[in-house]
């Protein structure tokens, strides 16, 4: 089966900004792959150039070397079908929640009969019909990400990217979020890559992941997540799972040996 | 929020008290009437200006030709200055252009332009109408500018994603983004171009504001002099209330 996306050999230099500053290779022959309908976590120490991947596969940037694929052809540019949802909202603030979500549908022309019931659904599913009137400043950060996500999907994209999504958020917020994502991911069949900080949130909500090494960032190891799907909270106690977390912490605090166990 | 007391009594007050100062002060005899006239006096000013008018103008011509040259000139300003700020803001190579030429023109007080307007176009509506517009202009197209340039890159990446058009993203997403910024550009303009027109009404002007106060002054009718001050004042006052009612209604997201 083709992937969706991706990644070969992608590497991703930043020139120096002044004389006193040297040039970052922040990737360094990164080879990836995100299958449909798949959930992908990338994690990593920071600065190890997990956002520059996802800015990659966004179009936004373009690597210095190396091939990205998009469903088997090379990749052009930015795109509706590969969307973003930001670390911190990027949300138009002069515009209600219901505003923003059609913001996508409005600006391409779409008949209004086509992305008006799609946008009502939406906008239930994540749980915001009660403020779809409401501007952003009057949310809190989770319905500002519930709103960036529902805007996201209307587009019906075929890849879903987010930025570290929900690190921004408490403890108790962030859980009803990632239970949200899957309903999300089951009804609208998306295929997602998320980054994370967060070892435990990425082995509860996806299908593989990759842990990027420090910079300059290459995949360290890839891991089939094992769990079975509907996962619960109760996960969180397995012991397979505590397993494979500390393994995994292990791996991002650099030791050495780590690369080579399992 | 900070939650403070206002005082407002206070400043009730002190002009009350500054009041009562002013009318001890000249009905006491201590200041030349001449110089400070007392409140009876302005009162019979007021009311002498405002049914009898000033050297053969109302009360009413005297101040809407003021505030027709303001609001002429402010309007002109903001309709020229806001797309060559968003032309400035968004093309570095525009910027390269025009830029200096505006760094170096901003900081020279529009009064100073006033000899030359004169000379170029005598001393009828247009060339004050002028001074006014392009004093408010320099301030709208920098501030139009300055917001354009800290819209968050964030923000235009994701309208860019989304599948905006070039003129989407300057028109529905670049500029309502700069627009409170643009707004501090109107607010500056507005408070500058009321400056202006008294300035340049009293250098030369048969009407106006302006005019009242130099010609009242020359002729020793002080207390018209007194008055046109006040006038102008109250007008500036109601300027900056309406300008921060327009902002606060456009832009309840501001800052948020």
């Amino acid at each position: 089966m083709r992937s969706t996306i991706e990644l070969i050999n992608v590497s991703q230099e930043f020139a120096a900004q002044s004389s006193a500053q040297k040039s970052t290779v922040a990737l360094a022959s990164v080879n990836m792959h995100i299958d449909k309908k798949e959930i992908v976590a990338l994690v990593g120490p920071s600065g190890c150039g997990k956002s520059t991947v996802l800015n990659i596969i966004a179009g936004f940037v373009r690597p210095t070397s190396g091939q990205v694929l998009f469903d088997g052809s090379v990749l052009s540019g930015i795109g509706p079908e590969r969307l973003v949802v930001f670390q911190t909202p990027a949300l138009f603030p002069w515009q209600t929640v219901r505003d923003n979500v059609t913001f996508g549908p409005r600006m391409r022309g779409v008949a209004i009969a086509e992305y008006q019931p799609l946008a009502e659904r939406i906008i239930a599913d994540v749980g915001l019909t009660d403020f779809q009137y409401h501007y952003p400043y009057q949310l809190s950060g989770g319905m500002r990400q519930r709103t960036q996500i529902a805007r996201a999907l209307v587009n019906k994209p075929e890849v879903l990217l987010l930025d570290e999504p929900f690190g921004a958020l408490d403890a108790q917020t962030r859980l009803e979020m990632q239970e949200m994502l899957l309903g999300i991911w089951e009804r609208y069949q998306a295929t997602i890559l998320f980054i994370t900080h967060d070892v435990e949130e990425a082995l509860f909500l996806s299908d593989r992941m990759y842990v990027l090494s420090a910079r300059p960032g290459r995949v360290q190891r890839e891991i089939k997540v094992p769990f079975e799907r509907p996962r619960r909270y109760s996960l969180f106690g397995d012991e397979a799972f505590a397993r494979l977390k500390a393994e995994i912490l292990a791996m991002l605090h650099g030791k050495p040996d780590a690369e080579h166990a399992a | 929020m900070v939650i403070y007391r206002t005082y407002r009594w206070l400043s009730w007050l002190t002009g009350g008290l500054l009041f009562v100062l002013w009318t001890i002060v000249t009905n006491l005899g201590w200041v030349d009437p001449v110089l400070l006239p007392s409140p009876q006096t302005m009162f019979h000013t007021t009311v002498d200006f405002f049914s009898n008018g000033y050297a053969g103008n109302s009360a009413l011509n005297h101040v809407m030709a003021s505030v027709f040259r303001t609001f002429t000139g402010l309007a002109g300003g903001i309709v020229f200055g806001i797309p060559i700020g968003l032309l400035i803001g968004y093309y570095p190579a525009a910027n390269a252009v025009l830029g200096p030429m505006f760094s170096f023109i901003r900081p020279v007080p529009p009064i100073a332009f006033i000899p030359l307007v004169i000379l170029y176009f005598g001393i009828g509506e247009f060339p004050k109408i002028l001074l006014i517009g392009t004093a408010a202009f320099w301030y709208v197209v920098l501030n139009t500018s300055n917001g354009v340039r800290s819209v968050p890159i964030d923000l235009i990446r994701a309208a860019l994603n989304l599948g905006v058009k070039p003129h989407q993203l300057v028109f529905r997403v670049i500029f309502p983004a700069a627009l409170p910024q643009v707004m501090t550009g109107v607010k500056t303009a507005t408070a500058l171009s009321w400056a202006i027109v008294v300035a340049a009404e009293l250098v030369a002007a048969q009407m106006g504001l302006g005019y009242m106060i130099m010609d009242a002054a020359t002729f020793f009718r002080v207390p018209y002099v007194y008055l046109g001050i006040i006038i102008i004042g109250i007008i500036g006052l109601a300027l900056e209330f309406l300008t921060n009612a327009i902002e606060t209604r456009l832009l309840h997201w501001r800052g948020r």
